[in-house]
């Protein structure tokens, strides 16, 4: 499928990649600690906050992945990210913002640590760190593929391009540089998803005659939801495992996603920035599912779903435009990759090596947080292009990781809400709650339900082992737990 | 009734239920929550107004893709 690079696409995609380094590195600059460093000097507008959100939330393999769904699936592919995300989005403006930042801490782990103990916070850092090194060699691997399908970039110099763009910016300016560059970046991937969808329109006969010939060969396709009996999607998973379970989890638990909000100027500035987020993700799955539709409608000979994608910007898109695409799915890997890097790099100086190092220097922070930027990045760069041969361990991390979103909300929900439950109640929950994960995944029972499953023991395990085990402090709780008429 | 034959319009009726729910929830946080350090305290920073249209695209959305 390699084509000669048209004149103008080279021309869009270096202009980008020039436009977003000047841009990263004009931010940068006023990088004095590690406060600027890790939360932006605690600067950041409700607006810039709220695309870089979406940014890092739609990842390039995701935007792959969303147009091969709705291939396959139809418009429920978009319904995931809604009943999967909405509801989550506000509870978090709402709720859990407002909690982490009275607290003030740099990371959720950091909450989890002061609420629970260091042990709960060390577990989750490590965890989290270790899948987010592994999530950012498979986007550069992906975007490298890509290039090397449609530009002849060999995979080499693809992960070299991309990944040295957002590594300059990345340890130059931090937080700050990261949440500026993603905002251009998502402005950038709506604008080329709108061209797809307006051209894609345009010749289908119009809206009508898009879902007319949607509907004649795919009746389901414009169902928001899949029979309870569906092998991977079961609407009754959908809603328990993923609406209450790991929704919940990701949108107020996920430093990755979260940091920009403690970044934010005021806390007004965090919430609001959550609600607006919630508006883009639900125009968001609109846009990213749409190739995969037209790809159906325009009866798109692809071996599998995920050439769906590929397949529209090779048959749909002029000469020129193709370069506006790459660069929106570019933009989509790079917003994800930065800000997986800047939590990372957080997550390691504060939460792994600020706790098991008590006597480290904690005026490094600004020095090691930028090395250790450099160093995730170069270590994913490294892995990125044998990742093949490293799926399965990328497969083994992501279970890894998925064992922990039951009890892990149930430690932020109870955490943040009751002053009832106690440190050692959190770490056996956490203990014994991910030991119940591992062993459910032995049966053949959808992650979706063992998500639900593990979510509601570890609830009713944290409330009873609390009333046997002391509590803090309430002057310490005090910072920690919602309250009604909390400031 | 095995679970498995459930009907999937149920799957809408219960998204429509729980973002209607939602819609009314948001009330029971109070302004203090998210407005005490807000630049000014005009109606239009109150991010639970910011809910409601929110909740209506999608009580829309799930109305439509039924």
């Amino acid at each position: 499928m390699t084509t000669a690079v048209h004149p103008l696409d080279l021309a869009i995609i270096v202009a980008y990649l020039g436009v977003i380094t000047w841009v990263g590195l004009k931010v940068s600059k006023g990088v004095k600690n590690e406060h600027d460093f890790f939360l932006a000097g605690r600067t950041l507008a409700w607006y810039v906050i709220g695309l870089s959100i979406i940014g890092t939330n739609v990842s390039a393999e995701g935007y792959v992945g969303a147009s091969g769904g709705a291939f396959k699936v139809g418009i429920a592919q978009a319904s995931f990210e809604w009943i999967g995300a909405i509801p989550a989005m506000i509870l978090a403006s709402l709720i859990f913002i407002p909690v982490y930042w009275r607290s003030g801490v740099y990371s959720i782990p950091e909450y989890v640590g002061r609420r629970y103990n260091e042990s709960v916070r060390v577990l989750l850092a490590v965890i989290t760190s270790v899948f987010s090194i592994f999530a950012i060699a498979v986007g550069l691997w992906a975007m490298a593929l890509t290039l090397e399908t449609y530009l002849d970039w060999p995979i080499w110099v693809g992960i070299l391009v991309t990944g040295t763009v957002v590594g300059i910016y990345s340890v130059a300016g931090g937080l700050r540089a990261v949440a500026y560059t993603d905002m251009l970046q998502v402005i950038v991937m709506f604008c080329g998803s709108l061209v797809i969808v307006a051209l894609g329109i345009a010749q289908t006969d119009g809206f009508t005659g898009f879902a007319a010939k949607l509907t004649e060969n795919n009746p389901d396709h414009l169902h928001a939801f899949l029979p309870a009996d569906h092998e991977d999607f079961p609407w009754p998973g959908v809603l328990m495992g993923l609406a209450i379970v790991l929704s919940p989890a990701y949108w107020c638990g996920s430093q990755t996603i979260l940091q920009r909000t403690l970044g934010a100027r005021t806390q007004w500035d965090a919430s609001a920035a959550m609600m607006a987020a919630a508006f883009g993700k639900t125009l968001v799955p609109l846009l990213i599912v749409f190739p995969g539709l037209l790809a159906l409608v325009m009866q798109a000979d692809i071996a599998y779903p995920d050439m769906a994608l590929p397949w529209v910007i090779k048959n749909v898109l002029p000469p020129g435009l193709s370069g506006l695409m790459f660069v929106a799915l570019i933009a989509a890997l790079q917003s994800t990759v930065d800000s997986a890097l800047n939590s990372t790099s957080l997550m390691i100086t504060r939460d792994i090596r600020g706790v098991l190092m008590k006597n480290a220097d904690r005026s490094k922070d600004l020095v090691v947080g930028r090395m250790l930027t450099g160093v995730i990045l170069a270590v994913a760069m490294l892995f990125a292009p044998s990742i093949g041969e490293f799926g399965g361990m990328y497969v083994f991390v992501q279970t890894l990781l998925s064992l922990f979103q039951g009890p892990t909300l149930a430690l932020l929900v109870l955490g943040a809400f009751t002053r009832h439950v106690t440190p050692v109640a959190g770490l056996v929950t956490l203990v014994t709650g991910v030991a119940l994960s591992a062993f459910l995944t032995l049966f053949d029972l959808n992650m979706l339900y063992v998500a639900f499953i593990t979510f509601v023991y570890s609830l009713v395990c944290l409330f009873i082992v609390s009333f046997f085990t002391p509590k803090l402090p309430a002057e310490v709780l005090d910072r920690l737990v919602w309250r009604h008429e909390s400031r | 009734m095995n679970p498995a034959d459930f009907p999937v319009e149920w799957a809408n009726w219960a998204a429509i239920v729980l973002f209607v729910v939602i819609g009314f929830a948001v009330f029971l946080v109070p302004k203090s929550m998210f407005m005490h350090d807000a630049p000014d305290q005009k109606r239009w920073r109150d991010v639970r107004l910011w809910a409601i249209p929110l909740v209506l695209v999608q009580l829309g959305l799930y109305l439509l893709f039924t």
